[in-house]
């Protein structure tokens, strides 16, 4: 699995947490991450390294602990999405299904909700659960203004304002990206299965 | 004026800039454009780049191992040996299959008996550094380096590869973009590559279909025929593979070879694969003997060349001087900094007479609308890689991403000072918005004007390039005729929730979206762009087309004879008549935007030989008929060998399989394409 920070096992390291997050330590952490990996021009460096919640109400920050030396496939959701959103999160526990014992391991699924109101850990739980409770495989929300640059960062916007207020408007592709080789792609995500596998595969590459 | 140190802490602040995303955006790279200075340079001061001639091998340099002749691991399916990282390890070979026919085949010149080989070249793709400006940074750039020229010394552009109609090429490429094997590179990844050559007509397991890869550490064979197409027989309205007579409007001119990779083409592209393949035949030196266009190998007073690519790239950097490239940039990397031939804004001398550009536009997302500075009209006498059959004089012409012209300026009369300018206004990577002939001008080229007027014959509106009848001046140019056109099929290029589709679906290399049948008659293509106001040009691989209208108008002047690429603006639809002759497929039709096309705005097209008996009256209509042309259950294509299996098998396998999951399909005698085994459509 994945390393994961230990869960927050009371609401006072919690808040501790919160405060600290929204204080200068993680405006500091931020900006040495920046510097440090400025130079090599990741395209991780573009990420916004914000605090998130998963389905298991573990906070993490989006790049030191979710995309880091990882190949993640990223997509945007909401569960309160009518039929589009279902489909495609169906379509990635088929992917998820063919990838096997590499999810969890090296490879790691992440769905970003983008009602981050709505969609509180608990209910993100309950999401996941219905679509089988796969291992490897986080659901996410947060701070709504956070979590909407993140999904610009991730390419998942349209230049059309009208088009891009529409959330189900970003559902149909996932993005690709192997953090340690700096190989990024989108894909759409209801291509032909076994070829957006192999190139889920082949952008995971260690090298 | 701008310091680079200043330009350098600016740049650095912007780049850690991600608390304000929006400065982050539009400053993220080095803003050059109309007053700026980038690293200091003062525009057009350092020289244009001509690239040099790829060196063709002979004697001891020869390719070993011989095209077509691979060691191989025993039985059916028999792999290369493994590969050492070296170029002798061609694990993707030139299919047998393809030279059968007495007039052009490997082993012969149709027009030169003597010659009893295909002439081979090496090309290398490594990474090397560049400098985009006299004391600039020292860029890491991806290039094609001639496999005679020392380690290191590749460019971007490429070396120009000089082809001769009729006389078959071999061009070996070897990959050495490993992350740890011979030729390192700096993104510390392995980079798969494939190379297209843009507007050919070869056969298909070398037309650098986007997934029959070039693996890093390897080696890839690519035989290029240099062929025209043939005429259609108009009692039959078949067009033959062997025998018949060459289609003389469709020898080829004005290619450019690139990167094609599938999933890293943008990057590729951007980074700096790409060159141009010139051929040259007997028209040419004719209208060179004539006056019509400058002698093919002539020098000017300068020691320059009268025949000159300009490959237009609008480049984008980070503060360091590296190239700025965003992988989850879907719209189009749209650059801020004007190159030609990999330097920024160059200045090249000129004398008062005539010379010939091979104007290519190889950038990922703009357009151009060139123009003179003088307003003095050019003539075009190409378009894309076809020689017209009249000249056609024009003030502007518009080149859409990959497009080209081939281009006589006269400099007779012409100021000291003549500036190449963009007046096409793009604002982002959607596509370009307007032409502002008074407004906006990106200047992309100075000619240093000198001496006095050469007397020579002038290019003119009219003048004859090329007709139909090969060398007979008088010969009328070959259209697709109306009634050859015996199907019509209709894409639509369009965006389905942040992903984009080709009539509604998305791409699958081993599925085909058409299947002609090869040499019959002509097809009429409806590409349709459905809106939202990205531009979408529209390329073809085997063949070009004739563009017959857009949007119900006949196109511009100089597109209404032979394109390989329709720029459909937003909502735009173009009518192109197209014959799809000589090779089986499969080959892509798809969008130029690199970045659409990476992320798989693409078809594949795999023209396929008629069934049954030849002679039967043609059936225009039948399961492939009007929408159900695209009919899954009788399109799809897979390969007769064992990958689908692997396919199967790799997803619970460890890292470091990955290479069965390559296509190793076209190129081996015993892993074709068999078209009997049509079906697998997956969903």
């Amino acid at each position: 699995m994945i390393s994961m920070p230990k869960v927050a096992r009371s609401s006072l390291l919690l808040a501790l947490f919160f405060l600290g997050a929204a204080c200068s330590i993680a405006f500091s952490a931020f900006m040495d991450r920046h510097e440090q990996r400025g130079a090599t021009h990741k395209q991780s460096d573009r990420f916004s390294n914000i605090l998130l919640y998963t389905q298991h109400g573990q906070p993490v920050r989006f790049y030191d602990d979710l995309v880091k030396d990882k190949t993640v496939i990223i997509n945007v959701t909401y569960t309160a999405c009518g039929d589009i959103c279902p489909a495609s999160t169906a379509e990635l526990a088929k992917v998820h299904e063919l990838l096997g014992p590499r999810m969890g391991r090296d490879i790691v699924m992440l769905s970003l909700s983008i009602d981050p109101v709505a969609d509180t850990p608990e209910r993100l739980k309950q999401y996941w659960e219905a679509f089988g409770a796969k291992p490897g495989w986080l659901f996410l929300t947060g701070k709504p203004a956070e979590v909407d640059r993140l999904r610009r960062e991730l390419g998942a916007y349209d230049l059309d304002p009208l088009i891009d207020a529409n959330p189900t408007q970003h559902a149909g592709f996932i993005t690709v990206g192997n953090d340690r080789t700096n190989r990024w792609a989108a894909l759409p995500l209801l291509m032909h299965r076994p070829q957006l596998v192999g190139t889920i595969l082949r952008m995971s590459r260690r090298t | 004026m701008v310091s680079r140190r200043t330009m350098l802490k600016w740049g650095a602040a912007t780049g850690a800039g991600l608390l304000f995303p929006i400065a982050y955006r539009q400053g993220r790279a080095l803003a050059q454009t109309k007053s700026g200075l980038f690293f200091g340079y003062q525009p057009f001061t350092q020289p244009l780049f001509i690239p040099e001639v790829l060196t063709p091998l002979t004697g001891r340099d020869r390719l070993f191992p011989a095209p077509g002749a691979y060691p191989r691991n025993p039985g059916p399916n028999g792999r290369p040996r493994t590969p050492t990282g070296n170029c002798n390890d061609v694990t993707h070979g030139i299919a047998p299959e393809f030279g059968h026919c007495p007039e052009w085949n490997r082993f012969n010149r149709g027009f030169s008996p003597g010659n009893t080989h295909e002439q081979e070249f090496e090309l290398v793709t490594e990474e090397t550094t560049h400098r985009f400006v006299p004391g600039g940074p020292d860029t890491p750039v991806l290039t094609y380096r001639d496999g005679t020229k020392a380690a290191g010394s590749g460019t971007t552009p490429g070396p120009t590869i000089v082809a001769e109609y009729l006389a078959p090429v071999v061009l070996r490429n070897c990959n050495q973009l490993t992350r740890n094997r011979t030729g390192v590179n700096s993104t510390n990844h392995d980079i798969e590559t494939s190379i297209h050559l843009h507007g050919s007509h070869s056969p298909a397991h070398a037309d650098g279909y986007p997934d029959f890869y070039v693996l890093a550490g390897e080696a890839r064979d690519y035989f290029y025929p240099n062929i025209a197409p043939k005429v259609t027989d108009p009692g039959t309205l078949m067009a033959p593979v062997c025998g018949g007579e060459f289609d003389t409007t469709w020898i080829p001119s004005t290619l450019w070879y690139h990167d094609h990779a599938m999933d890293i083409t943008g990057f590729n592209t951007s980074h700096g694969l790409a060159g141009f393949y010139l051929v040259f035949d007997d028209r040419q030196r004719q209208l060179a003997d004539r006056g019509v266009i400058p002698q093919i190998d002539g020098r000017d007073a300068f020691g320059n060349p009268l025949d000159i690519g300009l490959a237009l790239v609008d480049q984008r950097f980070n503060a360091d001087g590296t190239l700025f490239y965003d992988f989850l940039d879907h719209n189009g990397r749209l650059g801020n900094v004007f190159t030609v031939n990999g330097v920024v804004q160059p200045k090249h001398k000129v004398e008062r007479r005539k010379y010939r550009f091979r104007f290519l536009n190889a950038s990922g997302a703009r357009i151009y609308e060139i123009r003179l500075s003088t307003r003095r009209k050019m003539c075009i006498i190409g378009t894309d890689s076809w020689l017209l059959p009249r000249a056609i004089e024009v003030e502007s012409f518009q080149l859409a991403q990959g497009q080209r012209h081939d281009v006589i300026i006269d400099f007779r009369g012409a100021p000291d000072e003549v500036f190449v300018e963009n007046i096409l206004v793009q604002e982002d990577g959607r596509g370009a918005k307007e032409v502002d002939p008074n407004k906006e001008r990106d200047l992309l080229l100075k000619f240093e004007v000198s001496g006095p007027d050469s007397v020579e014959p002038r290019c003119e509106e009219g003048t004859v390039i090329r007709g139909f009848a090969g060398l007979d001046p008088d010969g009328q140019f070959s259209f697709h005729r109306g009634e050859e056109v015996l199907a019509t099929r209709r894409f639509q290029f369009d965006r389905s929730l942040g992903a984009w589709t080709v009539n509604n679906r998305f791409f699958n290399p081993r599925r085909a979206d058409a299947v002609p049948v090869l040499g019959r008659g002509a097809e009429r293509w409806i590409f349709e762009n459905g809106g939202g106001g990205w531009w979408h040009p529209i390329h073809t691989h085997l063949e070009g087309f004739q563009i017959k209208t857009v949007n119900g108008q006949p196109p511009r002047r100089e597109r209404q004879f032979n394109s390989d690429l329709v720029a459909l603006e937003g909502g735009f639809e173009a009518e192109v008549f197209v014959k799809w002759r000589t090779f089986t497929g499969p080959y892509v039709f798809h969008c130029h935007a690199v970045e659409h096309e990476d992320m798989r705005m693409m078809g594949v097209n795999d023209p396929t030989p008629a069934q049954g008996d030849p002679s039967r009256p043609i059936d225009a209509t039948g399961p492939l008929d009007g929408e159900t042309r695209i009919d899954p259950v009788v399109s799809g294509v897979v390969p007769d060998c064992t990958e689908l299996e692997e396919e199967q098998r790799i997803f619970f396998d460890a890292v470091g399989d990955v290479e069965k999951l390559e296509d190793r399909g076209v190129g081996f005698p015993e892993c074709r394409f068999d078209l009997g085994l049509r079906g697998n459509q997956g969903r």
